[in-house]
């Protein structure tokens, strides 16, 4: 049995939930930076193997193992776990501002977006991408919301700092970009009719 | 005006859509002209008798407000008054627009890693193991609810659900 081989069987074993640096390094009894060249080992060996489906994965610092990303299409069909489900239009805008303003209120999200995100908010606790943190010590004392470790698996991130970042420049592009994109469909109803 | 009511998130979007066809930075925007294409836009939507949601009603009335306080003659204490209304809303706009961008990138992020497809984790079963006692009926109720929860939002394809607070 080599070392490699005993990561393999703890992270199929381990599946979507995978192990962190410190748990494999306790199940071993390795050094944390023996695991961790292991782990890259690991990855290459995957990644050379071109009969091998597998590949690994770190994302919200924990070990997985996945499949190649070319299989995507093959088992989109088969799969339906909720990681490679996306999520609707209104749920989407909810989350983007937990993720950059957390820990906020509910209230405070109805007025950036302004409507109601009772129903957005209650779906991403479903998915258990948010959840509640505390409450913030004002009158009615409302629930903070915080964005989870799933939340990071679920964008392929390690870490809140790795989110996309957002420049002025991009807004103003990317909203004349919806503007033609809207323009266009709207020639094309206007064609049709 | 060829737009349905429910292609918008909500009075924030539509806004920023009608502000989005100047094509100028929103600062810029002729506030008083868009006020009157968001009122045009939620009355000919009344006149075919659609559903429309409360937050549109209560956003054309601060729009309302906006504008006739821009009509009246300038006093100088409330001159400010007028002017805030107007930068708040703006404000929220371009809040809300930043937000908006960052959701589809968001979007874009999760698609890559929803190409890696993982199985469950294994639950391992063991003679020698011994079961902790750790749980309560509470943990078994809240596990089930989050279970019916998370199938109902993927059926439900309403946005609009009325929450007792």
């Amino acid at each position: 049995m080599s070392k490699l081989s005993e990561i393999e069987a703890l992270l199929f074993v381990a599946g979507e939930d995978g192990l962190s640096l410190g748990q494999l390094a306790e199940l071993l009894s390795m050094p944390v930076t023996g695991v961790s060249q292991s782990l890259e080992k690991l990855a290459d060996k995957y990644q050379e193997d071109k009969d091998s489906s597998l590949a690994l994965l770190e994302t919200a610092r924990t070990y997985k193992l996945v499949t190649k990303q070319d299989f995507a299409e093959l088992l989109r069909a088969y799969s339906k776990a909720p990681i490679n489900q996306s999520l609707s239009r209104a749920s989407l805008e909810t989350l983007s501002i937990i993720a950059y303003k957390q820990p906020i209120t509910r209230v405070e999200i109805d007025d950036i977006r302004g409507v109601n995100s009772s129903g957005a908010l209650a779906k991403l606790q479903a998915f258990e991408l948010v959840c509640e943190a505390g409450k913030k010590e004002v009158l009615g004392r409302p629930n903070l919301y915080v964005t989870t470790d799933y939340f990071l698996d679920y964008m392929g991130i390690n870490h809140l700092e790795e989110l996309p970042a957002v420049e002025e420049s991009e807004l103003v592009a990317e909203e004349s970009q919806l503007f033609k994109e809207r323009r266009i469909e709207e020639e094309e109803q206007d064609e049709n009719k | 005006m060829d737009i349905k009511i429910k292609d918008f998130e909500g009075p924030l979007d539509l806004l920023l859509h009608l502000v989005s066809k100047y094509q100028m930075d929103i600062y810029d925007v002729p506030i008083t002209e868009v006020i009157e294409q968001y009122l045009a836009y939620v009355a000919t939507l009344q006149a075919m008798r659609l559903e429309v949601a409360g937050e549109y009603m209560v956003m054309a009335s601060q729009l309302m407000l906006i504008k006739s306080r821009k009509l009246l003659p300038k006093v100088a204490d409330e001159l400010d008054q007028v002017e805030d209304l107007e930068q708040d809303l703006l404000s929220q706009i371009e809040e809300y627009r930043k937000f908006k961008v960052l959701g589809e990138k968001m979007a874009d992020q999760h698609q890559v890693r929803a190409l890696s497809y993982s199985k469950p984790k294994l639950e391992l079963v063991y003679e020698e193991a011994e079961l902790v006692h750790d749980k309560s009926t509470i943990d078994l109720f809240l596990a089930f609810a989050k279970v019916m929860a998370k199938k109902q939002e993927e059926f439900s394809q309403t946005h609009t659900t009325i929450v007792k607070d």
